[in-house]
């Protein structure tokens, strides 16, 4: 009679445990993490847009772009994305090479650089993404963060233009995107996740079995006899 | 008594789920503890994000605006890797064009079992995406594309082999107005599956297939137009009815 009372205590903490620990570690997390939608931050200016109409074979431009940051306290669990992407135009009277570079530096401090080369295009549209380029949060700071894109335009015809040629190229839809990381990549976000480095699966599944009743009872049972 | 059975029955299910659960995790764990890497190479190589041909007297305007994500399948084990993008790109006259992102691929070679059978096996994945883009207009003829180039040397990069040639004529199309065919890709639906490819990683090659998948919402992908009056061949590439090559017959 003693055993069974126990017994029945046991399941009931059992599932006690058992709720206490999938609430912490899976459900308070992931629901916390669906409420929470990750920023996006857009540029001061909406676009760059290079408009070259001329008869020269070869030609040089640049340009800028800025966006500004302001981070709260928990940033550093994030990193930051930058992304971009290019629309371009060529009416031209012989075949043109154009080399687009934009380098990308977070407070004053050299990331990456992206390279687009656009190939031997006399009349031609087109439009490409870029995949995001990774700012590190160590470059950042709590507070106002400016991130500056250079952009250089470099172009050669094949031949010396019989008449004006005409090169669009627009930089439009930047903008950075925070990306919140999961170092344990269990898809939850370090930034809500108690367990930053332990996949909280495997965790509840750990602690859900230890103390799992059949142990429990067999330890009483065994004492009570 | 009664509770005594039921707990006892409680314990038997729970115990039973907790069973299975650590089984499946176990199964995987199990799997890739069965692998034993042997050997790799890396090299960053030009890896096709899109492909466009127009016809002699007519223009193309492939447009994957939104989310798009390539898929390749190589080697015997099918081992897979993909890239997200979105592009349009506008040939005519005859031109063929194609973009590129410079991608890291990776061969392995392991030996998996015994659990799992003992074999070897060779695998190519992509490892790293770089900041490196490419529009190339595709040499070739304008009046065919039968001799459209499969690769090329870049900046001291090789390009994957992409097999997007005119081989034989699907069907004909003669048009005495300009006349467009649209074709167009469902949301999570993949199109030109089977547009052949080869991957060569410092001399281990791999073949397989590269396949564009819309990931977020319909939009156009493919609109052909044709000038008045003429007349093309038209080989389907793939297996899918939207990537088209040509031969301008008059």
């Amino acid at each position: 009679m003693v055993i069974k009372m126990k017994l029945d205590r046991v399941f009931k903490i059992y599932v006690v445990w058992l709720a206490i620990v999938s609430i912490s570690f899976l459900v308070v997390p992931v629901f916390a993490q669906t409420m929470t939608s990750d920023k996006i931050f857009t540029p001061k200016q909406a676009e760059n847009h290079i408009l070259v109409e001329t008869t020269e074979k070869e030609w040089h431009r640049s340009d800028i772009n800025t966006i500004e940051l302001e981070l709260g306290p928990n940033f550093y669990v994030s990193d930051y994305g930058i992304a971009m992407n290019l629309r371009y135009e060529f009416n031209a009277s012989y075949p043109r090479t154009t080399v687009c570079i934009y380098k990308i530096y977070s407070n004053g401090e050299y990331v990456d650089r992206i390279k687009h080369t656009l190939e031997n295009l006399q009349k031609f549209k087109g439009f490409s993404t870029y995949g995001a380029v990774i700012i590190p949060s160590e470059t950042l700071k709590e507070g106002a963060n400016t991130i500056t894109v250079e952009m250089t335009f470099d172009s050669i015809a094949s031949k010396t233009p019989s008449r004006v040629d005409m090169v669009s190229l627009k930089v439009v839809d930047m903008s950075i995107k925070e990306m919140p990381r999961d170092t344990d990549g269990d898809g939850l976000k370090d930034a809500f996740d108690l367990l930053k480095s332990r996949n909280n699966i495997y965790v509840t599944l750990i602690l859900s079995f230890i103390a799992f009743p059949p142990i429990s009872a067999t330890r009483i049972i065994k004492k009570e006899n | 008594m009664k509770n005594r059975t039921k707990n006892w029955v409680i314990s038997q299910l729970i115990w039973a789920i907790c069973f299975g659960i650590v089984m499946v995790t176990n199964s995987a764990i199990v799997k890739a503890s069965d692998e034993y890497l042997i050997d790799y190479e890396d090299e960053d190589l030009w890896t096709l994000r899109l492909i466009a041909h127009s016809p002699e007297y007519g223009e193309t305007i492939a447009s994957l605006y939104q989310s798009w994500s390539n898929k390749f399948v190589l080697g015997p084990f099918s081992t897979e890797s993909t890239i997200t993008h979105g592009i349009e790109l506008n040939p005519s006259g005859g031109n063929c064009s194609a973009e590129f992102r410079l991608c890291r691929w990776r061969w392995e070679y392991w030996l998996v079992g015994p659990l799992n059978g003992e074999h070897y096996e060779d695998r190519w994945r992509i490892i790293q995406q770089l900041d490196d883009y490419y529009t190339r207009l595709i040499t070739g003829t304008l009046d065919n594309c039968m001799t459209d180039e499969e690769s090329f040397t870049y900046d001291g990069y090789d390009s994957q082999e992409f097999e997007s040639r005119y081989v034989s004529s699907d069907r004909t199309i003669t048009v005495e107005s300009t006349t467009t065919y649209t074709r167009t890709i469902q949301n999570n639906a993949y199109f030109t599956a089977g547009l052949e490819i080869v991957v060569d990683v410092d001399g281990n090659i791999g073949s397989g297939v590269v396949s564009i998948k819309n990931v977020k919402g319909s939009s156009v992908t493919y609109q052909y137009k044709f000038y008045p009056t003429h007349s093309w061949y038209v080989d389907e590439l793939g297996t899918t009815d939207h990537l088209w090559a040509f031969d301008n017959r008059w």
